[in-house]
């Protein structure tokens, strides 16, 4: 077996002996964060009536904050800042330490500024988050494989689908620009690290302390209220909600400091003669994606914030009674929920844009045209949000403006799927498993998006809307084609990040397993769906019940897939066979870098002179 | 050649295992969930004694008695106590009620709560009872002012093809809070009970599973009185079980 050599530094490896940071790490963090957590709890409900809701709820919120903070005091995430602010700024050896130099596997679990560990880590922990929203997901759908089910109880159900949309939805925001555009992005552009190392691992360490909060819902009865959390369901409910809200505050921390990190890199740390109209498409496509975040994703917080008044200090912002609204709430969330759909969709799509010239050797069709498409999305989709609303029983004159505004929103998607169709057309496909992944986008986006114009309109929506099909819709965007992307995106630069190539055949059986079994899951749904079939609801008639068995048979194909991935990642990891610098003989910089990649990622700053697509082409 | 060959052999044995050991991992947490899902409440029969004369013919006669307590110290002192938050109002001596099929159920509840305005008046009446009525303190009533409530006991069920529609809604009146204030509950409901005694009939279909809840809002301490007993079974609500 031919081994990966992961020490490449011929500098002595840092050792600030007497440095508070070597000794902190994961373990540590996870100690310091339990005593914050538990020592608030008990000398909080010391004093409080823990019979009354509020009580309980403020005493836990507190808790689950002092745990978030605790662990970034435990894990020395403070203490950079703390040197600077006492004017004792680290040492240049403590800077590399810090940046992980010749630590090793130890530096994954060390608050580690190098983005190359960043991104390891988004990846690890993106593939933990999905594998337990994929595990309850076939939950929910054992609970469906009959009528009359009683696989689980009604009130586990509601907790399941809760805590499967959450958890998914945030694994799907991290899923591309987490792992990719911390460990590909700055090398693509030609950038010896993120603009801010430092905020970069706090976007990591602050996302890692929302899992165990998330967790925590289930020893506290559970999220009832599914992904969206409407007031006055989210007010109401029991200590469970407290996690939910926690986790979206934390969450919206941490996405914002990811957010504005690498919309700094990509603005000021390109290479010299990159210029906008040559930077790699996967760049503009994650840069729009956190650009668009950050606006958006507060006002989910700002909402929490809200729910978490409301339930904790007896404040009445979405009590009708006492002058709040409930739409107000739903106002917040989808002014955050829709852009949100296109912050997963956008990077996913990206990647496939990234791998199609590569694969079929020809240019990227239209470049100026995919930049216009990804920013008309970006732009609309802030226009959007209401359509989610059609039947809240608002003003429904309100409702054309939201109808045309969505109805707009499919020609710049069009144009990014003209793109592609453009960038195959009379191509010679390399048909390897990034390339697949691109076929099975452009049929499940297909399907995806000539839904999504259904339900975008008033009287189809008025019908369609709560029921199965606007499930199926959703998961042939967002798992379909985002999750798609991204799994392309691991196939496509697993040699770079790992050293190691992924198993091809074990790629290729997790990706039919994983596709027929996404298509007979889905696909009668949307009829289900339009017969009647409501979602969110553990039992149904039994008109439905063969499309229900069909679906969860397509679930756990699935599932079979999605297992088999796993294995070949981690197999292909420890054993695969080593990747040469550039097997896909592509053009873009991260190609250009050996692994294992320095430090500093260039030995010297590269000068861009063409574009990264000109394949055929002569250079200019 | 060799052993390339026993290599792709253990490469795909490995996956196998690997696929196998990822199902029984997924199968475990089904089967711990399916475990918490057993169901947690205590189970109240009712006890058939002769039969009842009906339009349906003769049917069995059943008879069960439940309460409903401010508090747990007045529960306990009923013989019932289930739940243990103190301050919570709740149902007892339990929440799953089991009664038998095709069969003429006649319920008895000693009610103990003070109350307030109903949030919907169409709970004020009686609804699916034999005659439509019920009595309070042996008098027969149809209704109670929606302003006289303390709670209710509403069952119903999913209009499924597989089991027939069962629907009893009942208002309970509520104990004036000077009698709450003064009274101290017993057993015996010929001594001191201030409570009131609240009778009515209901006529079971056939097999089926249901469930009852309180309309009235009686979570106090959260958001419109929905939380806490509102918002877990096993206080106000529990399930009914047609066998």
């Amino acid at each position: 077996m031919t081994t990966v050599e992961y020490q490449v530094s011929s500098r002595p490896v840092p050792n600030p002996a007497k440095s508070l940071i070597t000794k902190l790490h994961m373990g540590t963090g996870m100690v310091v964060g339990a005593i914050f957590a538990f020592g608030t709890y008990f000398w909080l409900r010391s004093g409080e009536d823990m019979t009354v809701a509020h009580n309980v709820n403020r005493v836990l919120l507190i808790s689950m904050f002092m745990w978030s903070f605790g662990f970034l005091i435990g894990i020395g995430a403070f203490i950079g800042p703390f040197r600077w602010l006492i004017g004792k700024d680290l040492t240049d050896e403590e800077q590399l330490f810090l940046a992980g130099d010749g630590q090793g596997v130890s530096r994954y679990f060390r608050y580690c500024t190098d983005h190359k560990v960043v991104g390891i880590q988004y990846l690890v922990g993106v593939m933990v988050m999905l594998g337990a929203g994929g595990t309850l997901a076939m939950m929910i759908r054992t609970n469906l494989l009959s009528p009359g089910s009683k696989f689980v109880t009604p009130v586990i159900y509601n907790s399941l689908v809760g805590l499967h949309g959450i958890t998914m939805i945030v694994a799907m925001i991290v899923v591309s620009t987490g792992p990719f555009g911390n460990f590909i992005l700055p090398i693509m552009i030609g950038a010896r690290d993120m603009a801010f190392p430092r905020l970069n691992a706090l976007s990591w360490w602050v996302l890692f302390t929302a899992i165990p909060v998330l967790c925590s819902a289930w020893f506290l009865g559970g999220i009832p209220t599914g992904w969206t959390a409407y007031a006055p369901l989210s007010v109401q409910a029991g200590p469970g909600m407290n996690a939910f809200i926690a986790t979206i505050i934390i969450f919206a921390i941490s996405t914002a400091v990811a957010g504005a990190n690498i919309t700094a890199t990509v603005v000021t740390m390109r290479a010299k003669g990159m210029k906008w109209n040559r930077v790699p498409i996967f760049v503009v496509g994650a840069t729009m994606s956190v650009a668009l975040a950050i606006p958006a994703f507060p006002t989910f917080m700002v909402s929490m914030i809200m729910t978490a008044l409301d339930r904790t200090v007896n404040t009445t912002f979405f009590d009708a009674n006492f002058g709040g609204s409930g739409w107000l709430y739903a106002h917040l969330f989808w002014i955050m929920g829709h852009p949100e759909v296109y912050v997963i969709l956008i990077p996913g799509v990206a990647i496939l844009m990234e791998i199609v010239p590569v694969f079929v050797r020809k240019p990227l069709f239209s470049y100026n045209a995919a930049i216009l498409g990804f920013a008309g999305i970006s732009g609309l989709s802030g226009l959007v949000w209401a359509h989610h609303m059609y039947m809240s029983g608002w003003l429904p004159l309100l409702n054309g403006p939201f109808m045309i505004t969505t109805e707009m929103i499919s020609v710049p998607t069009g144009l990014i799927f003209l793109v592609i169709l453009g960038t195959l057309w009379r191509g010679k496909p390399w048909m390897k498993l990034p390339m697949l992944s691109v076929y099975a986008f452009l049929w499940n986006m297909l399907i995806g998006g000539i839904t999504g114009v259904y339900l975008s309109d008033v009287p189809a929506d008025n019908y369609l809307h709560g029921s199965m099909y606007v499930t199926a819709h959703f998961h042939y965007t967002l798992m379909g084609a985002a999750l798609t992307g991204a799994i392309a995106g691991l196939a496509y630069w697993f040699p770079k990040m790992t050293g190691r190539m992924l198993h091809e055949k074990a790629g290729y059986t997790a990706f039919w397993f994983t596709q027929i079994g996404f298509q007979i899951l889905f696909l009668g749904m949307f009829i289900a769906g339009a017969e009647g079939q409501p979602r969110r609801v553990a039992d149904y008639a039994h008109t439905y019940a063969t499309s229900d068995r069909i679906s969860t048979i397509g679930a756990y194909l699935i599932g079979i897939g999605m297992i088999t991935l796993l294995w070949a990642v981690i197999h292909s990891w420890r054993k695969g066979d080593v990747a040469p610098q550039n097997p896909w003989g592509a053009k873009t910089l991260e190609w250009t870098v050996p692994f294992p990649v320095p430090l500093e990622n260039f030995d010297e700053l590269p000068v861009i002179t063409s574009d990264p697509y000109g394949y055929g082409r002569s250079e200019k | 050649m060799t052993t390339s060959t026993s290599s792709r052999s253990k490469s795909a044995i490995g996956g196998l295992i690997f696929v196998l050991i990822g199902v029984t991992v997924v199968s475990t947490v089904g089967f711990v969930l399916h475990s918490l899902s057993a169901d947690p409440q205590k189970k109240l029969y009712a006890t058939v004694n002769g039969t009842m004369s009906t339009p349906q013919g003769n049917l069995p006669h059943a008879f069960i008695t439940e309460g409903v307590y401010p508090d747990l110290a007045t529960a306990r002192a009923n013989g019932s106590g289930a739940n243990n938050n103190k301050d919570w109002v709740q149902y007892g001596p339990a929440t799953h009620l089991v009664l038998p099929q095709h069969a003429y159920v006649t319920m008895t509840l000693h009610v103990y709560d003070s109350g307030e305005n109903l949030n919907n008046a169409y709970f004020g009446k009686v609804v699916g009872t034999v005659n439509g009525t019920m009595t309070v303190d042996g008098q027969e009533v149809t209704g109670i002012d929606p302003t006289q409530v303390q709670h209710t006991f509403t069952l119903h069920g999913l209009p499924t093809s597989t089991q027939d529609p069962l629907f009893v809604n009942v208002p309970l009146q509520r104990v004036a809070t000077d009698d709450q204030d003064n009274f101290l509950p017993t057993k015996d409901a010929g001594t001191n009970f201030k409570g009131h005694t609240v009778v009515f009939s209901f006529i079971t279909g056939g097999k089926g599973e249901y469930v009852w809840n309180c309309e009235y809002p009686c979570g106090d301490g959260t958001y419109q009185k929905f939380g806490a007993v509102m918002g877990q079974l096993g206080y106000m609500s529990g399930k009914v079980t047609v066998a």
